[in-house]
């Protein structure tokens, strides 16, 4: 057990130093000078020249990225220029908001889908369960920004019951900021769960199955400690497995709902860095975007080891 | 002539009508996604130009002439979310074959070469360990200045390749085990052959249907960056151009929103679904689960022992 996490954790060193590596490289691609961003239009050429030396945008790039990269070691990522403070400081400063994104979708659409997975294996030919599958396809084929749009024309331009945008943070008031977080969750959950409820119907139909099943009813339990006891157990893994190879595509729609939301996260911070041509705070923000998704996934196969035996002994 | 040809369309028949004893899913979306391709593909030939503008006649309802109303210049809906589908399709057509085909190469050397895959699979995990939008809105950023606007396709390439190498490495690994492989190494035949004629063919199904996931990921996300404004420019419509355009107007003109929405939840639902009935035809094992599904069914037998396990993802 212990081995396999400190391999995990050296791959995934490996992985962040490449990301990093390749991000760096990427962004030097990017037209326009930073410099330029800052000082607008009308500045003279000698202004951004001096700036640009200031800001070290004048050295050679093998300079920079070892100055980069020296400075990503030990955990500081440089200085925004559109923050106005260092970049390791404007990220954590944003991340707050799209962890709180992160955590409610988590949590509701694996609560709302166990159920909802459940009925759908219980009575495989009802309607309700068809109409359920129906639902969850519609969920995966439906872009999260459209669905965000069409949310706020009917609740919150048609029925005005709930607001069009902002955000408040859950520490400093929990009522008002729920108001505030219904829509973004919703829009995001839609997408989860379907994605949960399909996979977990799949693993709790195969489990069904497996013998054990079969001798659990046979001891005489009841039909629901089968279902919740015995099933639900194992076949939570594989949800556990989509969790964190989803929690990606998570974060990227939360980095779009975020946007339209104008809700102050990482992705909201990453659009304006974009938008002032700040590499880097756009390199830190992918870079802890990386972080934190490996990081997950890190957590997942832990969690895997100590719910299942049988994946420690390979 | 009819003596050939009859024995040749019963046969289709029959297949067609097991198939739609055993889903009907793959037929009515497939069915579905024929009609969408052919729509975009002569639609535009019979709608008015999605470009010629009527600033007079702009943000109307839906009239006998213009049946899903106007936008903001006044120009046709209908005939706007029409041409986008070419467009959008388009762009999805091209994204999916360059990524497809970079990453079964890549799978397919990762896959057979084992000391090559320490590198190729290190870059993948790399490259898929960041949000794939977050990923796209960079490398479009960074690329538009020499590539305008095929940063998106070079960027939405670069991003579903990994997916797809994943897939078609796993299946390698797998296929170079088998015993026909070792066979023809045993006769001597070179590496790249091998891969060629005698693993490429059964990964054929494998990489098709991951084919039609790419192409449903691939519309989400040019629409999603075209929302964005990194996509193709206007005045050239795409599903989500017009989305981002509708935006400013979505009180006074609900349908202009609505529209191209419901056009890129249509087209990704077929391609979805498509996808999974696929996998359900190639897959006999799925396959059988499915017909004895089908049986039991017809033959109503109710009960917890009556439900069958499908197929796992």
């Amino acid at each position: 057990m212990l081995g396999m996490v400190l391999r995990r954790f050296r791959d995934m060193v490996i992985v962040l130093v490449l990301v990093g590596t390749v991000m760096f490289f990427i962004l030097q691609l990017i037209p326009g000078s930073p410099a330029r961003a800052i000082l607008g239009e009308y500045a003279t050429e000698s202004q951004v020249a001096a700036l640009e030396a200031e800001l070290g945008y004048d050295r050679p790039v093998h300079e920079q990225f070892f100055d980069w990269f020296g400075g990503m070691v030990t955990g500081d990522l440089g200085y925004s220029t559109s923050m106005g403070r260092g970049v390791t400081e404007a990220v954590f400063q944003h991340l707050g908001p799209t962890l709180v994104l992160a955590l409610a979708t988590t949590v509701l659409s694996v609560a709302i889908a166990i159920p909802l997975a459940m009925h759908t294996v219980h009575k495989p030919d009802a309607w309700s369960s068809r109409l359920l599958m129906g639902l969850s396809n519609l969920g995966l084929a439906t872009p999260n920004f459209w669905l965000a749009l069409v949310l706020v024309l009917i609740f919150a331009v048609n029925l005005n019951i709930l607001p069009t945008s902002g955000y408040i943070s859950p520490l400093s008031d929990p009522l008002w900021s729920v108001w505030y977080l219904v829509l973004p969750v919703v829009v995001l959950i839609s997408n989860l769960l379907a994605l949960l409820v399909m996979t977990l119907r799949e693993s709790l139909s195969s489990e069904l199955l497996s013998s054990y099943i079969r001798t659990a009813r046979a001891k005489g339990l009841s039909e629901s400690k089968v279902q919740y006891r015995h099933l639900l157990r194992n076949a939570l893994l594989p949800v556990i497995t989509v969790i964190g190879s989803n929690f990606g595509t998570l974060l990227g729609g939360i980095v779009i709902i975020e946007i339209i939301f104008v809700i102050p996260g990482m992705g909201w911070a990453l659009n304006n860095g974009i938008l002032a041509r700040d590499l880097p705070l756009i390199l830190g923000i992918t870079l802890v975007s990386a972080l934190i998704f490996v990081l997950i996934n890190l957590l997942v196969d832990i969690a895997y080891g100590i719910i299942d035996p049988r994946v420690r002994v390979q | 002539m009819t003596s050939q040809v009859e024995p040749y369309m019963g046969r289709i028949g029959r297949l067609i009508a097991g198939q739609w004893r055993r889903d009907r899913a793959l037929l009515v979306w497939g069915a579905i996604l024929i009609a969408i391709v052919v729509v975009s593909l002569i639609g535009p030939f019979f709608l008015q130009s999605p470009t010629s503008q009527s600033p007079a006649d702009r943000l109307y309802g839906p009239s006998g002439q213009n049946l899903l109303g106007t936008d903001q210049f006044g120009r046709d809906i209908l005939s706007r979310v029409v041409s986008a589908g070419r467009v959008s399709l388009g762009v999805g057509a091209i994204i999916t074959v360059c990524a497809v085909g970079v990453g079964t190469m890549l799978g397919l050397i990762a896959g057979y070469y084992r000391a090559s895959s320490v590198v190729i699979m290190r870059i993948m995990d790399a490259m898929m360990s960041f949000p794939a939008i977050v990923l796209a809105i960079t490398l479009v950023i960074a690329l538009s200045s020499q590539a305008g606007a095929l940063a998106l396709v070079i960027a939405l390439i670069i991003v579903f390749v990994p997916y797809v190498a994943r897939v078609v490495r796993s299946r390698t690994l797998s296929l170079a085990e088998r015993g026909f492989v070792t066979a023809a190494r045993g006769s001597g035949v070179r590496g790249w052959k091998i891969i060629v004629i005698h693993i490429l063919p059964n990964l054929l199904p494998t990489i098709m249907v991951q084919a039609t996931f790419v192409y449903a990921q691939a519309l989400l996300s040019d629409a999603a960056l075209s929302f964005l404004g990194l996509g193709v420019p206007p005045p050239t419509p795409t599903w989500g151009n017009m989305i981002a355009d509708a935006r400013n107007y979505i009180e006074s003109a609900p349908l202009f929103i609505i529209s191209p929405g419901v056009a890129i939840v249509v087209a990704v639902m077929a391609f979805n679904v498509v996808g999974d009935s696929l996998r359900t035809l190639i897959d006999p094992r799925a396959r059988s689960v499915a017909d004895l599904r089908a049986a039991q069914r017809r033959h109503k037998i109710a009960g917890h022992q009556a439900y069958v396990a499908s197929e796992s993802r």
